[in-house]
């Protein structure tokens, strides 16, 4: 990707053709990646930015000012729906990343009757809309006497991330071939030892993405926790929801630009700690 | 040094017999090569022997213990994969280490003898290289490293050098027997390299379509081979079909009469033989002709120059017969020239009826 941009015969004025047409490509490269940028980073730039304006009707120029985060520190409810929020997500990251990884390890290296079949049922819930999914888990959870409330959540969003988190493992454990557990049962290694010792740690890559998609569908959610709500019990984007329509304040802004900064650098730490995508490609390093 | 004995070894995946009944005895110490085509079930008695496939029917034992549901981690076994499966996520050392630590020897002995073993695999100061950044070639030698360190009674190579090319493969081979002998390992090892089975092993068990067709040192079963299958596999060979006159003597289908060392007598019926094409001498209508041998007069119908050796199809009254000569003579029998064609009684090969 750097290659494209850089010039590796350095800047050589009043250079030939070639040169100027790679040039016209590097700047083209160079607005387009700022485009696709600006798109995705603005709107969040500009919401961070109004978390530390002072004045409630976004009025411009900027007044700098934390009195959002220090209002945010005395709402009760949007710390409290915070709180559920942040429980639900680690729940239920914990439970389907768990569940979803021997799922996973069983389609992949087991033969089992009515597999294929398991496996083909595991992907229209990504696809059916969510709307129609929180509606009939209602209906369900109310006939079977489950109810509402956050136990009722963490079913629906269990429910909802298993099949992210069976895709990803699953993806992981296709690229490498079973030989490695062979290779490790042949050296003495039980069944246990195999699974900690070989199987977990090629496999972390895989668990890691797929934890945190569990965490960000269940933290994202909106629609399911909002069916299955129990009154005066509410997540994170159920209250934003709310806050939105009894009339906007910054202090959504403040607590969304925390939320921000803490989802991207937890991203960008596993992404450093492990490369997404495959093995850690062999440098020049000896 | 440990026995390993399969007897009556039957084994089905669905439909097909991948093991039919295989009896064979792999002595102490000894370097023995499965051989045979890909679906001989060559590879399927490997895994038997390591755990990984239970046979229907027979048993497997190791210096007399059954494998019978011995699970594989307990049949102190190492084993080189064809790929090698070395552990991407440990270093060279921990890989080696990795069936030592298993059995939690103490800290200083698994140093201890990781170094000796990579060093008799000649791979020290690799220690803490990933596998990824080594050649094929130092992947096998840690591969072999690591089946070896635990001491294990019996060694199962699964075509340990087929993702190696021609060059190294040749350097590995001499290698992996050097390595063999000094640990003095019964060693069990799958391929379908002919070529590579005979240079490397003590026996050969050759398999087709899940059955023993035949077994024995790599010169006996190359030399006698017992079937038209074991002939044609283990390198190449001139068919003959006819009927036996008695001692010795074989009447061919076109009605000439050729000799053979293998016993006969008239009630052997319809027979084939085989005769090995470096075991044909060539030579012009009129040069001097060698007493005593089978002889068929013919004419070349095709050259086939190959630097060290040169390949002549010959019409031999009614049969087409391949004769391959070392480019050792300063003559060059062209393409058209009258040639008689010889070999001696005990290169005619009875393989079957």
């Amino acid at each position: 990707m750097t290659g494209r941009m850089r010039d590796p015969s350095g800047s050589v004025p009043g250079a030939g053709g070639p040169r100027r047409k790679r040039d016209a490509g590097a700047v083209f490269a160079g607005v387009y990646l700022a485009l696709i940028l600006g798109f995705l980073y603005l709107p969040i730039a500009v919401m961070v930015a109004m978390a530390f304006n002072e004045s409630v009707l976004y009025e411009l120029p900027l007044k700098p000012s934390t009195i959002w985060f220090e209002r945010l520190a005395d709402n009760e409810r949007l710390l409290r729906a915070s709180a559920n929020s942040i429980g639900l997500a680690l729940a239920n990251t914990v439970i389907a990343t768990v569940l979803g990884t021997m799922a996973a390890l069983a389609f992949a290296r087991y033969r089992f009757r009515g597999r294929t079949l398991l496996r083909l049922l595991l992907f229209p819930p990504i696809t059916i809309p969510w709307l129609i999914i929180g509606t009939a888990m209602l209906v369900m959870f109310f006939w079977i006497g489950i109810g509402r409330g956050l136990h009722a959540m963490l079913l629906g969003h269990v429910a909802l991330s298993l099949p992210y988190v069976v895709v990803v493992v699953g993806a992981r454990l296709a690229s490498f071939s079973g030989d490695l557990e062979e290779a490790a049962a042949t050296l003495g290694a039980g069944p246990w030892q195999t699974f900690r010792r070989v199987t977990l740690p090629v496999l972390a890559p895989g668990i890691v993405a797929a934890a945190l998609f569990a965490f960000a569908v269940s933290f994202d959610q909106f629609v399911i926790s909002y069916f299955l709500a129990a009154p005066g019990v509410s997540t994170l984007p159920v209250e934003i929801y709310s806050a939105i329509r009894k009339g906007f304040t910054p202090e959504v802004n403040a607590v969304s630009s925390i939320i921000i900064v803490v989802s991207m650098g937890v991203v960008l730490l596993f992404a450093r700690l492990y490369r997404f995508g495959g093995e850690p490609r062999v440098g020049g390093r000896q | 040094m440990s026995v390993v004995e399969i007897q009556g070894v039957t084994r089905r995946f669905g439909e097909t017999l991948a093991l039919d009944d295989v009896d064979l005895r792999i002595e102490e110490g000894e370097l023995f090569a499965l051989l045979g085509p890909s679906g001989s079930g060559k590879t399927t008695l490997l895994r038997a022997i390591a755990g990984f496939v239970e046979p229907d029917a027979g048993t497997i034992r190791i210096d007399g213990d059954p494998m019978h549901h011995l699970p594989v981690h307990r049949r102190d076994i190492g084993m080189v994969f064809q790929h090698y499966a070395l552990f991407p996520h440990m270093s060279v050392f921990d890989n080696v280490a990795f069936g030592l630590t298993v059995r939690r020897l103490s800290r200083s002995e698994v140093a201890e003898r990781v170094r000796a073993m990579l060093a008799l695999v000649q791979l020290e100061g690799f220690e803490g290289r990933r596998p990824a950044q080594l050649s094929g070639g130092q992947q096998q030698r840690v591969a072999l490293a690591r089946a070896l360190v635990t001491r294990p009674r019996v060694l199962l190579l699964d075509e340990p050098l087929g993702a190696l090319d021609k060059r190294l493969r040749r350097q590995m081979q001499v290698e992996l027997r050097q390595i063999q002998r000094e640990v003095e390992i019964t060693t069990v090892f799958v391929t379908h390299d002919q070529e590579e089975a005979l240079t490397l092993s003590d026996r050969i068990a050759l398999l087709n379509s899940g059955r023993l067709v035949q077994s024995g040192p790599p010169q006996a079963v190359y030399e006698r081979p017992r079937t038209v299958f074991a002939a044609d596999f283990l390198g190449d060979a001139n068919f003959f079909t006819g009927t036996a006159l008695g001692a010795n003597r074989v009447l061919a289908s076109w009605g000439r009469e050729l000799l053979t060392a293998d016993a006969l007598d008239a009630t052997c019926g319809a027979l084939t033989l085989a005769v090995r094409p470096e075991k044909l001498r060539i030579a012009r209508i009129g040069e001097p002709e060698p007493d005593g041998v089978n002889a068929l007069a013919g004419r070349v119908e095709s050259v086939l120059y190959a630097g060290s050796t040169i390949t002549y199809r010959v019409a031999c009254e009614d049969v087409e017969v391949t004769v391959l000569e070392q480019n050792r003579e300063d003559r060059s029998i062209a393409q058209g020239e009258a040639v008689n064609v010889f070999w001696r009684p005990e290169h005619t090969v009875v393989v079957g009826p």
